[in-house]
């Protein structure tokens, strides 16, 4: 019983990982513009096939030290298309409703998607993975190379992405518009190229947890971002949307709350809720979040002051 | 001055597109077949239609029947319920059509045997799903194992061949996947094995490591798998990763050089069981193969063994069948088939079965599908 639920815990921290990649591009948008990038989990699958490709084209599949090569290369490409993406379809509607900009995201995650597709092709693609193979056996528990890889990629990542938030002048920059953008240009700060930056990480490191995903599974397909994109989602606004580390905790509880509901329905309901019902727990979660404790767990604070300029922005 | 140019040209591609179609229609005998040819199935849908196009040529090449020529009319229906049902009223509309081996898939052959039944169209299916007989037509005639078998037998082969004792059964929640397995469960238990667990996925999962790190706990001795790629694939590799030991069990559907690609070396010792011997296996497919090979540039697909025999039964059918031909007499006749087919002897119950269907299991060994039963 104690390997099993070791075993389960580094399942749910592999796929949890994963979603606080993503939920991290989700995060960052949201604190800046209010804005839910639906088109970020399409720039996930994008990541996936483009680091297909370049396997492909740079001959590195199934070497680790290529798929370090092929996940900054993605991550810039992505991170590139993330911002031409905010330059095109949010940029000029920034000072309409709320709805407009939304309404453009959604439009783009189809563009997108079916841009994938058109290249990319409807079957479903063997993915050749980048992680290191083998094993090893912890207290009766089966901990692979590739699942430790995805955990150390995510934890490297996420706190590099702290730092730099909190310990760069650049950083500083993002965090000042994410407050209020107006005062922000007063004090001399673009509040155009802290967009951008920030249109420029969330994706990349989306990208990344899709090639990750990708390499992990054996397989990319052109819709497997929907799903995948609403639970990172759900992680973000589990954490509370617009806090990096909020973002991150989200991604690991809601990977334990999926896997640990997943392994041990079956058993508690005799087979009566088996585990093709996981996505249920996880949206569960998100309508339980939203009706206890709407900020998330660790929301930020938000005052009537900033509210008021929030919703101006 | 441009309109009525239009109208010219409209009438000119009518009347030329109208001419073989009527032509064909009085001199030929027209067999029809509708099978996926776009789509996942692309693959099986089209070199199943060849290997009737390779019958009816064969056929014609031995002076037809009754001196006329036969003509495959070749459909498109996607895989897709709404396009067959279409095409099916296509094909009992057409008057020179007097056969038709329709569908490929289950869920397409249901309610297109209800259009072909109205019209009294004979129909050999290729699709597997027990369903497809329960309505009684008399025209319908599926010369192919039924889900049936193709649970049972592997359930015999893992209690008999490999002494197991305990298996896991995983299923992907659709009529085929639950189907095989709940059929394979039966067969298992009622042979005196454990079933640890019976459980469902979602067809489009990619991670099954909390359910495997379940199953795990459980040590079957082998795993039933009730599902389609690439789902099957991944489900191996991800178990094996975990360091499963079991022998696993697949149905037809991973019969394909995907599975051994997509799951890797995992695949190694996998038994799959599929409705065709392989085409090495006897003379009469060696045969087969290379005249395949000869007609199409290509190797024969999985299914194309199948699309041959199953347009023999109609063209058989046709020889005996009383002139001028009728569908109710070649339906008549195609009952009462009693021959030695390209994979084996084909007679039918009277529910439009096979007496003895065919069914092999394969074992993935060296990266290829080898023949173990």
């Amino acid at each position: 019983m104690g390997a099993l639920i070791l075993q389960q815990t580094i399942n749910a921290l592999t796929v949890g990982s994963i979603y606080a990649l993503i939920a991290l591009g989700y995060t960052m948008v949201y604190g800046v513009l209010r804005l839910i990038n639906f088109a970020h989990s399409e720039l996930f699958t994008a990541g996936a096939f483009i680091g297909l490709a370049l396997s492909g084209a740079l001959g590195v599949a199934g070497h680790p030290m290529g798929g370090i090569l092929v996940g900054l290369i993605t991550f810039v490409v992505i991170g590139l298309a993330g911002v031409s993406v905010e330059i095109v379809a949010y940029r000029p509607l920034r000072r309409t409703s709320r709805l407009a900009p939304m309404l453009s995201a959604l439009g783009m995650a189809v563009v997108i998607q079916n841009a994938v597709m058109l290249i990319g092709g409807r079957r479903p693609l063997i993915y050749p993975s980048f992680l290191p193979s083998g094993v090893i056996e912890l207290f009766g528990a089966i901990v692979s190379y590739k699942q430790i890889t995805i955990f150390a990629v995510a934890v490297v990542l996420m706190i590099g992405l702290e730092l730099f938030v909190n310990r760069t002048n650049l950083g500083v920059r993002i965090r000042a518009v994410a407050e209020n953008a107006e005062t922000a240009s007063l004090v001399g700060i673009n509040p155009n190229t802290a967009i951008s930056l920030i249109f420029f990480i969330g994706p990349g490191l989306g990208a990344v947890a899709g090639v990750l995903y990708s390499s992990f599974y054996g397989v990319a397909t052109f819709t497997m971002g929907f799903v995948i994109g609403m639970k990172a989602f759900t992680a973000a606004i589990l954490g509370g949307i617009g806090s990096i580390p909020g973002a991150v905790l989200g991604g690991f509880l809601l990977g334990i709350i999926e896997t640990f509901a997943t392994a041990w329905m079956p058993v508690l309901t005799g087979g009566l809720i088996g585990t093709e019902y996981r996505d249920i727990f996880a949206f569960s979660v998100l309508v339980l979040i939203l009706l206890f404790r709407p900020a998330g767990l660790l929301g930020e604070h938000i005052s009537e002051e900033t509210m008021v300029y929030k919703s101006d922005f | 001055m441009h309109l009525k140019g239009l109208l010219y040209a409209a009438v000119a591609v009518t009347a030329i597109s109208g001419i073989p179609l009527t032509g064909a229609a009085r001199a030929d005998i027209l067999i029809g077949t509708a099978g996926p040819t776009t789509n996942a199935e692309a693959l099986f849908g089209t070199t199943w239609q060849n290997g009737m196009e390779l019958a009816v040529r064969q056929a014609n090449a031995a002076g037809g029947v009754d001196g006329q020529k036969l003509v495959l009319e070749r459909d498109d229906d996607g895989g897709d319920p709404k396009q067959g049902t279409l095409i099916a009223q296509k094909h009992c509309d057409n008057a020179g059509m007097l056969a038709v081996v329709a569908n490929f898939n289950s869920g397409v052959t249901i309610p297109s045997s209800d259009v072909y039944n109205r019209c009294g169209m004979p129909q050999v299916t290729n699709a597997s799903n027990p369903k497809v007989t329960k309505a009684g037509y008399k025209n319908l005639f599926r010369p192919i194992a039924n889900d049936l078998s193709q649970g049972a037998a592997p359930a015999e082969y893992a209690l008999a061949k490999l002494g197991a004792k305990k298996a896991a059964v995983v299923h992907d929640k659709q009529a085929f996947g639950q189907g095989v397995a709940e059929v394979f469960r039966d067969n298992f238990t009622k042979g005196g094995g454990t079933v640890t667990s019976f459980s469902g996925i979602a067809q489009t999962d990619v991670d099954f490591s909390a359910l495997l790190s379940s199953i795990r706990a459980e040590n079957p001795d082998v795993i039933y798998f009730g599902g389609v790629m690439p789902a099957v694939g991944l489900f191996v590799k991800q178990a094996r990763e975990l360091g499963i030991k079991a022998t696993f069990f697949a149905a037809d559907s991973a019969f394909t050089p995907d599975f051994i690609a997509g799951a890797g070396p995992a695949s190694e010792g996998t038994v799959v069981s599929f409705q065709a011997p392989p085409y090495d296996s006897s003379p009469a497919l060696q045969k087969f193969a290379t005249d395949y090979k000869a007609a199409f540039g290509e190797e024969p697909g999985p299914y194309s063994a199948y699309g041959y025999v199953e347009a023999s039964i109609i063209i058989e059918a046709m020889k005996k069948a009383p002139t001028p031909l009728t569908r109710a007499g070649i339906a008549a006749e195609i009952a009462k088939s009693d021959f030695d087919g390209l994979v084996g002897h084909v007679a039918f119950t009277p529910e439009g079965e096979l007496k003895k269907p065919f069914l092999f299991l394969y074992a993935v060994t060296g990266g290829k599908f080898v023949l173990v039963k």
